[in-house]
Formats: structure tokens, sequence, C-alpha cells
């Protein structure tokens, strides 16, 4: 295969094979593995770009992508085999692509690194999240305004200090709980917009000397274009 | 999380015998292995439980960036657990609400009891004396007397009769019952936001539209 003295897909200047320890340290594997279907899109926009400008050929591109479709097939009907050996979500599809189209495989990785890679993978990810997040604010939203609904003459005493305060209706009270819902669904909506930017294309962070067209990979990931941004600022406001 | 954490203490005290407003579902509740009788809000206790986790997974992210030169640090696989542990726990407490609040059942007469004990109309009787001329300080230290009057001899503000009342004011007439009266005072609020039934409908026409 090489003559480099790991299997690690970055071994090259290496001369002893990572310890078994730092291997079970440093992967993440175990857990970033939920992220491949999101890990496996951005690969796709990535490497049809690469094609279209003519980084690599229209037909390795089209291999590459066959390759890619096989392997989330394999993920789903759970026949993929994750390897903590090969540390992480991305290195594990990369090793089994090249194992399974061959050398044409290894330039998948053209132009990028996982550093905008994770990054861009997360950003889907969160932004699927949040969809589904805000439907389920929905569905407790339209379980509070029916209970409300039925409740509009429901006196019940309302609270300061939780000492009895002034009277109002139990259906009065709960359209408090829906507006402050409102607006954690509205908070979610600001961040989507965002954290619904493209990172991949700044590579492992300047860039890349390839003639890269980052408008066609936003285009379809559905994503703004965008210079590389720290994402993690938008999981914290996902957190609020 | 924190505002669905605030409405599951509401639950849990609405359902204490001390309060006894509301009752939720047998089946979104669970029993205790020694004490027979008991029907425990264990949801809403759970939910509130896991908003200091979630607060946890924001802490960790917090800290994880808090020193971090640009650009990748390694230190940055570490925020992956938190994020999916937060997004995991805030979808479980969604459906969980989604599914409690249909079970909510509501015990009328103690909510109106509660409400009819605690001089809650007193705001109101103030607004009155306010319309029929005095200054709202005024008004404020006449009512904060007639509930004084109330508590030493036992009784509701609608409970006191007339000539007790004009001991404080001779501005009072006997149309300050209906003002006194819990259904008058939730259904004078009647502007966007009040308690008024019909304010009410209309907020929840508003807020249905924006669910879509």
């Amino acid at each position: 295969m090489s003559s480099k003295n790991t299997e690690k897909p970055w071994g090259g200047r290496f001369t002893a094979p990572t310890d078994k320890f730092v291997e079970q340290f440093t992967e993440s594997v175990s857990y970033d593995q939920r992220l491949a279907h999101y890990d496996i899109m951005g690969s796709i926009a990535h490497v049809r770009m690469l094609g279209m400008v003519g980084v690599i050929s229209g037909k390795e591109s089209a291999q590459i992508i066959r390759g890619l479709k096989k392997i989330e097939k394999d993920i789903k009907g759970g026949a993929f085999q994750w390897l903590t050996t090969l540390e992480d979500v991305h290195m594990n599809i990369e090793t089994a692509l090249v194992a399974n189209i061959g050398d044409v495989g290894k330039k998948l990785h053209t132009g990028r690194s996982r550093n905008d890679q994770v990054a861009t993978d997360i950003r889907l990810y969160c932004r699927d999240e949040i969809d589904l997040i805000c439907d389920q604010i929905n569905a407790v939203l339209n379980a509070l305004l029916t209970l409300a609904d039925d409740h509009i003459d429901t006196i019940m005493p309302g609270f300061t200090h939780l000492q009895s305060a002034q009277p109002v209706t139990f259906g009065h009270h709960l359209l408090a709980w829906a507006e402050m819902l409102l607006r954690d669904r509205s908070r979610l909506h600001d961040c989507r917009k965002r954290l619904n930017l493209l990172p991949l294309g700044s590579a492992a962070l300047a860039g890349t000397s390839y003639p890269i067209d980052r408008n066609m990979v936003a285009k379809e990931l559905a994503l703004m274009a965008s210079h590389k941004t720290h994402w993690t600022q938008s999981v914290t406001v996902i957190l609020q | 999380m924190m505002h669905l954490s605030r409405f599951s203490e509401e639950l849990v005290i609405w359902m204490s015998q001390a309060s006894g407003f509301i009752d939720l579902g047998d089946a979104w509740c669970t029993g205790s292995s020694i004490m027979p009788q008991k029907k425990n809000p264990d949801i809403p206790e759970l939910v509130r439980g896991k908003t200091g986790r979630v607060y946890g997974d924001l802490m960790a992210l917090l800290t994880l960036m808090k020193a971090q030169p640009l650009a990748y640090n390694r230190d940055n696989q570490e925020d992956k657990e938190s994020l999916f542990d937060a997004i995991d726990t805030v979808k479980m407490s969604l459906i969980a609400y989604a599914g409690l609040i249909p079970t909510i059942k509501v015990n009328h007469e103690t909510m109106y009891r509660a409400a009819a004990a605690g001089f809650a109309t007193a705001t109101d009787l103030a607004d009155y004396l306010v319309v029929k001329g005095l200054p709202f300080r005024d008004a404020h230290e006449v009512v904060g007397k007639t509930v004084q009057f109330a508590i030493q001899h036992d009784k509701e503000l609608s409970g006191l009769t007339l000539p007790e009342l004009q001991q404080f004011s001779k501005v009072i007439k006997d149309d300050v019952y209906t003002v006194l009266e819990l259904e008058g005072s939730v259904s004078a609020r009647n502007h966007v936001g009040g308690t008024a039934p019909r304010q009410v409908k209309a907020a929840i026409r508003r807020l249905r539209k924006k669910l879509n």
C-alpha cells in the first residue's frame, strides 16, 4: 500500500504506530458516527464540485459519489463496521470508500480538512435538529392553546411572591407559557439563520489553492456561502 | 429548558395536596414503592431536573471555548457529547410535555376558592375608588385599612356589608359588589392581553396563527 510506518491515513510522517491508549483516548467515532449522514451529504456536494471545476475528472467524481451513497446505505442498514482505530466518523467513511472503490477514493479529501468538514457536519445536523425541535414546540403549543381554550372562564388566583395577587383565569395563565415557548422558537429560528453558513472550503484554516467553487457547494447543501466561522457559538445559542 | 422547568415547578405545586388545583393523568404519573396512596408528578419533576443537565452541557461548552486560540484545536472534539445530550434531552422533554398537557384536569372549585380567599380583588376596589374620584394613593390607603378590618373580622372583601365598607370611604355604593366579585374583576381587564374571557379567546386565535 505505502511505505509509511502506520496504517493511519495521516501516517506519512510517523515512524511508530499509534499507542493503543492514545487511540482510545483520542477516538470520537463512538459518538460522532451520529453525524454520518451529514458527513456524506457534505462529501457528495464537495466532490461533485471538485468534478465540475476540474480538480478531479467528472468520471472520478461520479465514482466517488456512487461509493459514498453505497456507504450511506450500509450505515443505514447496520452493515457498516465502525472502527475506533480510525478515530472518527470522517476517517471511517473515507477509509471504507477507498476499500470499496479503490485509489480513486483517496481523491475525496482534496481541498478540504477535517476541520471545515466537521464544522459543516455540525451545522447541517443542528439545522435539522432545530427544525425538529420547532415542530415539537408547535405540538406543545397546540396542546397548551387547546387547554387554554377550555379554561377561559376558569378563575384561579394569580400570584406574585407566591402570594395571592389578583384573580386571573387558568386560560390566561397558560397563554403566558405559550408566549414563552414562542419566544424560544423564535430564538431557534434566529439561531438557524446564523448557523446556515458553509464552512467547507476554508480547509484547515486558510482556504485552499485549488480553484474550488464554494457557492456551488453551498447551493447543493442549501447553505449560504461563508468564510470559516466558529460554529460552537451557535451551539451555545441552541442551548438557550 | 428554563421555561419548561418553571412550568414544571408550577405543575408540581398545583398538584400538591396543599394546592390541589390540578390532577395529572394516571398514565403520566408514577407511584411510590412504600406509600400506597402516592401519585407523584414525576414527569414535570424530571423535566425540572433535566434542565440542570442541559445547563451543565451549556457550561461544558462555554468552558471548553473560553481559552481557545484560533483556529481549530482538538479540544473541540469534546463538544459533541454535550451538544448531542442537550439536543436529545430538549427533544425528550418536549415530547413529554406534548403528552402531559392534555391530561391536565383542573379542580375548578379549589382554584375558585383559593382566588376568593386572598383579597385578590383589593386592587379592583382601589380602582373603583379612583373612578369615584379618589387619587390612587388615597384609594390604596383606604383599601389597605379595609383589608385589615376584613382580616380582623374573618371576612372576605365581598362579604363585608355596605355600612362596613362605607366607614372607610363614603363614595362606596352598592355597585361595589360587582367589582369585588371574581368574575367582575376578571372581566374588567378587557384590553389586549387582559384576563377578560373574550380577550383570552382573541389571544388564543392570534397565537394559533403563529403555529404554522
